[in-house]
């Protein structure tokens, strides 16, 4: 059976610079995230100065979140989270609130959301793009993108209006031509 | 110069310790992130203890590394938390041990540190002061990233203009007003007695004459004393040198960008492999916000995905249509028709005008405007036009999109083109009057009326002629005569203030640029507006959907919008010149057209269904910008330096040529001395040699950049240029090195560009006869691992080789060429053999090289190590699913003992076949990327770079000159560089 291992996916990084451009970015001038991780560092949990960016970052996360208990300890729901507009519509958003969620029940920590905010940010490195974006397109979890998945994607993207026949087809020229590659 | 590099050789030799010492520091590396792993903080304690070395160096090094975390840890794939533990704890390593080597490098790194947060505040700060940047989020929110595009150029057209703007308004227009001769103090400032009871009229102003006319906007308003004011500003020269700066600026920074943005997308040049995996997982745009937009995307994916289909089944059955090419060509016969119909069009309304100014006292609003409104139609009509000629065509819809913006540049360019020859050709003929104003008025008189009767006592063969041609018209002289005088009068007139064709040409860039602009935002309102209220409105009591149907809403096209951006630049570029003000009115224009097309677009359209991939980081608007630049050059430079300037206006007058002003300048305001310097200069013995060195490094740039982007496969090669590809130059050094001490005379590397030095370093320390064999058996096994792009380079390398070797008599090196050639076949054949080239691949002919010699062995289990570690931060939540990766295991294991105690030929080989096998192991288990490993490599490198460029550049004054010193200096050199490593 013909895959798409995470080590074949080299096709990926020809456009995770395009794709993932910063989600994280909606008609909130804020919001326009700046990746730069290292601004945390003496970050929130210190106290000490808390960069703008990030700062913006926890008060949409507080935002998000109903009843603000502790922000250390607080955590939001994957509905919580695809309330942003731009996840709101992706057809990718629940398996999105997955890979970003470390937890099983599919909650959101501050470091998380962060995480996740980040990953779609404008600075944020190919690698990180394409490792996350892999593994939103990996929709089984099998670690490999395969038929099955490229299925699902097509079936995601075209809200279903795409017919059997021609998601076959299509499954098989990306499979092929992501095998050509090589 | 050889000093130089010897110190720096010494300096690298202690380099060279300090890698043996790695092994050490690697211990503390992989441990320390065993405890990101683990998050156990015992672990990190102990490995404090281990750390706790006396030896600097190793302190050194150990800080390196954490450095090394610290910068790579952005790019590493880990949970936030385990990313935020790393960090402290490097952050603190370094800390502990930083301050131990000296107190200055703690304050430096305290400086630092303060700078950086300093950095940061003004990055923040400036972020809140970017015009419209939450306009164009709300817009992106909206309707996802390719319109948003439109006004991200927009805007930066903008900050081009708001340059611009400066200059000319701070070096031209600002020094006329403050220190220029008032308004109405000379002819060229005053307005004409005729004139000046019209010269408040709204026609006159709305035409651009009047008080405008004899304003800092025109060129025939600047006076042309050479010093104003009690300062002494040379006001033509400024303004000679800001008309060409404009040009310069535009120049340079479109490059610049381009240059940018070219490093960004890089994934584009292999768009055409992944069509399909393009189409799937890229087509959503993750941008989008809004339901609405969510579903007109989803219809467009669904439209790019069936006609990928259909072409890709097209494709197959390769069918050839007689009637879709005899369409085609019918298209293509109709565009080119429409073509040369505007052209004509243009210059037949400019023609018409000028007629018309000659002969007609007044003229009306009209008459004034027709020919900017002329040009706006046809910008505005003949786009549609193309569009419905291209559904003849049938083709693909991004072929036509291509073809469509193709012919609306080509369009808009010959619009503007038409228009400046026919105003060229004005200027022509007014030159011409002025030659003969010179030479008598009678003639004068002859040109402009050729009717009028006095001239017949002047000259009789015209008179002759005329009888014969005007003979008919005799018997209706009266109406006639009277209207020659008026017409006479009226040239009068012209004469004294219209031979400023400079202004002419300005008033016309800048009434054109006025009508286009109400073009624009009437049919922003017309079209865009009004259609969309229409349709929303009258949608429920019609007999067909309105929205779905024939008018529907208007669709926000990218590609022509920005294309006329871009030709309302080229207008700017065109006359800023004869109108400085332009570019000030540009940027008005600009900023409304922003807050205009922002609105529109968020309230009555909705995106383009045809997907025109144009991300921030393509290079697509810009070259056609560019291309429009240099296009819109073009005739202002030809005006420049093609006719003379009008004797009576404008900071030139007087000169045979505007850009004597500079030679001009020369001769009075510089010494002697430097006038005959540049006489010398700008004779073509130095021009010419310094054109050629121009082209050079550009023709080496543009090919080496040819190859880095052949092998490059994402956008972190850029950062490492040299190291990508070190495998064809590197091999190349080789030879000439170890032969150099056998034939006893100075084998220079000719033009090697890589990675040179560094081979002496590492290689020296192998006694002679095992070098030899190494030497043979590395090239076999890197052919193996080169990609194409090597053997791309290699025939210059080797050009370059024999002309050097045609020089001296040395049989050794013929050998050693041949022995390259066959390299060559077997590297061809080799590059053919399917290999999967992980982007780790390209760095291991790197690390086996380093690894080549005893003393950086340690190295190898070093890298091993790393590659171990590599293998498992990749993936840190998930198994390790690849054998691959416990192959490497064993290799380091297996390695370390081998390596330690080498020496003979046999455990020599052994080596060799192991590395091998670990190479190839090792591309096939790293496939995430491998920042850290690249970076902790290229330290060493990076040191000896600097080496490098020093024998780079010896060299080629080496093979400038190729004089006997020289090379001797050069052998001395490597001797010396070989003694200091030993």
């Amino acid at each position: 059976m013909k895959l798409i291992s995470k080590k074949k996916c080299k096709f990926l990084s020809t456009y995770a610079q395009s794709v993932f451009r910063y989600l994280a970015n909606s008609s909130d001038p804020g919001w326009k995230q700046t990746q730069d991780f290292r601004r945390l560092d003496p970050g929130p949990h210190h106290g000490a100065v808390v960069s703008q960016q990030s700062y913006r970052v926890h008060q949409k996360f507080l935002q998000l979140a109903d009843e603000v208990i502790d922000y250390k300890t607080q955590h939001i729901t994957s509905e919580q989270v695809s309330s942003i507009p731009a996840i709101k519509v992706n057809p990718f958003k629940d398996q999105i609130c997955k890979v970003f969620s470390r937890n099983e029940q599919g909650l959101f920590s501050f470091e998380d959301f962060l995480e996740m905010i980040s990953t779609f940010s404008e600075n944020a490195s190919l690698a990180v793009k394409i490792d996350y974006a892999f593994r939103i397109y990996d929709l089984n979890g099998n670690n490999y993108i395969d038929q099955e998945d490229i299925r699902h994607i097509i079936f995601r993207l075209t809200n279903g209006s795409m017919d059997e026949a021609d998601i076959s087809t299509l499954t098989h020229y990306i499979l092929y031509n992501s095998f050509l590659s090589e | 110069m050889s000093e130089a590099a010897g110190n720096k050789s010494s300096r690298a030799s202690q380099r060279l310790r300090n890698i043996r010492k790695n092994s050490i520091s690697r211990r503390i590396y992989s441990a320390a992130y065993e405890e990101h792993e683990n998050s156990n903080s015992e672990d990190d304690e102990q490995d404090d203890e281990k750390a706790d070395c006396k030896d600097p160096e190793e302190i050194f090094q150990n800080i390196q590394i954490q450095k090394e975390i610290i910068s790579n840890i952005r790019c590493r794939p880990w949970p936030m938390r385990q990313k935020l533990k790393a960090l402290r704890q490097a952050k603190e390593i370094v800390l502990k041990y930083e301050g131990r080597l000296t107190r200055t490098r703690g304050y430096q790194a305290a400086g630092a540190e303060m700078w950086k947060k300093f950095g940061r505040l003004v990055c923040n700060i400036t972020v809140l002061f970017i015009p419209w940047e939450m306009r164009i989020k709300k817009i992106e929110s909206h309707f996802g990233s390719g319109v948003a595009s439109y006004f991200i150029f927009l805007r930066w057209m903008f900050g081009i203009n708001i340059v611009l703007t400066i200059m000319t308004g701070a070096f031209v227009i600002l020094p006329e007003l403050l220190a220029g001769t008032p308004f109405g103090s000379v002819p060229s400032k005053t307005i004409p007695a005729g004139h000046v009871a019209s010269a408040q009229d709204l026609d006159t102003i709305w035409s651009l004459g009047g008080y405008l006319q004899y304003s800092v906007m025109f060129y025939g308003y600047y006076g042309n004393e050479r010093k104003i004011g009690r300062a002494g500003y040379r006001l033509p020269l400024a303004y000679f040198m800001v008309g060409m700066a404009v040009f310069a600026y535009s120049f340079i920074i479109l490059l610049r960008k381009m240059a940018k943005n070219s490093r960004l997308s890089m994934a584009s040049a292999s768009d055409e492999n992944y069509t399909f995996c393009w189409k799937i997982f890229c087509a959503w745009d993750y941008l989008i916000g809004n339901p609405e937009a969510a579903e007109s995307k989803t219809a467009a994916v669904i439209n790019s995905i069936r006609e990928a289909i259909l072409e890709e089944q097209v494709k197959k059955k390769d069918r050839s249509l007689p009637v879709i090419i005899s369409l085609r060509i019918l298209a293509n016969i109709l565009v080119l028709l429409s073509l040369a119909g505007s052209i004509y069009i243009i210059y037949f309304v400019v023609d018409r005008s000028q007629e018309l100014e000659r002969t007609k006292a007044e003229l009306s609003l009209w008459e004034k405007n027709e020919v900017s409104v002329v040009v706006s139609l046809i910008t505005m009509i003949a786009p549609s036009v193309f569009e419905l000629v291209a559904q003849l065509e049938m083709l693909h819809p991004r072929t036509t999109l291509r073809f469509q913006l193709a012919r609306v540049l080509v369009l808009y360019l010959g619009n503007l083109y038409s228009l400046i020859i026919a105003l060229l050709d004005k200027v022509n003929s007014m030159s011409m009057t002025d030659n003969s104003n010179d030479t008598g008025t009678a003639f004068l008189a002859t040109r402009a009326l050729p009717e009028e009767e006095s001239l017949s006592t002047i000259v009789p063969e015209i008179r002759l002629r005329q009888n014969s041609s005007f003979g008919s018209e005799d018997n209706k002289t009266k109406p006639l005569i009277k209207y020659n005088r008026t017409a006479l009068f009226d040239y009068n007139i012209l004469s004294q203030q219209d031979q400023c064709w400079e202004t002419y040409v300005g008033q016309e860039m800048l009434k054109l640029s006025i009508i286009d602009m109400l073009f624009t935002v009437g049919s922003i309102l017309l079209i865009d507006f009004i259609r969309g209220l229409f349709v929303r409105f009258l949608s429920d009591c019609w007999c067909w959907d309105l929205e779905s149907k024939f008018p529907e809403y208007g669709e926000f096209k990218i590609a022509e919008n920005v294309l006329h951006l871009i030709y309302n630049q080229g207008m700017i570029w065109m006359g800023a010149f004869f109108s400085p003000c332009l570019p000030a009115f540009n940027v008005l224009k600009l900023i409304g057209l922003m807050y205009l097309r922002s609105w529109a677009v968020l309230t009555c359209n909705v995106p383009h269904q045809q997907v025109f991939r144009a991300s921030r980081s393509n290079n697509f608007y810009l070259a056609m910008t560019l291309f429009m630049l240099f296009l819109c050059m073009l005739p202002t430079v030809f005006a420049i330096a093609r006719y003379r300037p009008s004797p009576s206006c404008g900071p030139f007058s007087g000169q045979d040529k505007i850009y004597d002003i500079i030679s001009e300048t020369i001769v009075n305001d510089f010494p002697a001395w430097f006038n005959t310097m540049m006489s010398y200069v700008t004779s073509p013995v130095v021009a010419l040699p310094a054109l050629l060195l121009l082209l050079n490094p550009g023709g080496l740039q543009g090919a080496a950049s040819g190859h880095h982007r052949g092998k490059a496969s994402s956008s972190r090669a850029n950062k490492l240029p040299e190291d990508v590809h070190p495998d064809g130059p590197f091999r190349k050094c080789v030879r000439p090195l170890h032969y150099s001490p056998a034939a006893g005379a100075p084998q220079m590397i000719l033009g090697r560009r890589v990675h040179t030095a560094r081979y002496i370093l590492v290689n020296e320390r192998e006694p002679r006869k095992r070098l030899i064999r190494s030497v043979t058996r590395i090239p076999r096994h890197y052919k193996a691992d080169e990609t194409r792009g090597a053997v791309e380079l290699l025939p210059r390398n080797l050009k370059r080789y024999a002309v050097h070797a045609g020089h001296r008599t040395n049989p050794q090196l013929h050998v050693s060429e041949e022995e390259e050639d066959e390299d060559d076949l077997e590297q061809v054949t080799f590059s053919r053999s399917p290999r999967p080239h992980s982007l780790s691949d390209l760095h291991q002919p790197t690390r086996f090289y380093i690894g080549d010699s005893k003393d950086s062995r340690i190295l190898i289990g070093k890298d091993v190590a790393q590659m171990q570690y590599e293998d498992e931060d990749s993936e840190p939540q998930r198994e390790r699913a690849d054998p691959g990766s416990s192959h490497a295991q064993w290799n380091s294991k297996g390695l370390a003992p081998t390596q330690q105690g080498a020496g003979a030929h046999v455990k020599w080989k052994t080596k060799h076949k192991a590395e091998q096998s670990l190479t190839e192991s090792d591309s096939a288990s790293i496939a995430s990327s491998s920042d850290q490993q690249n970076s902790s490599t290229d330290q060493y490198i990076q040191v000896i770079h600097t080496k490098d460029k020093c024998l780079k550049t010896s060299n080629e004054n080496l093979s400038r000159s190729k004089s006997r010193v020289s090379i001797e200096l050069n052998a001395a050199e490597v001797n010396e560089l070989v003694c200091s490593n030993v």
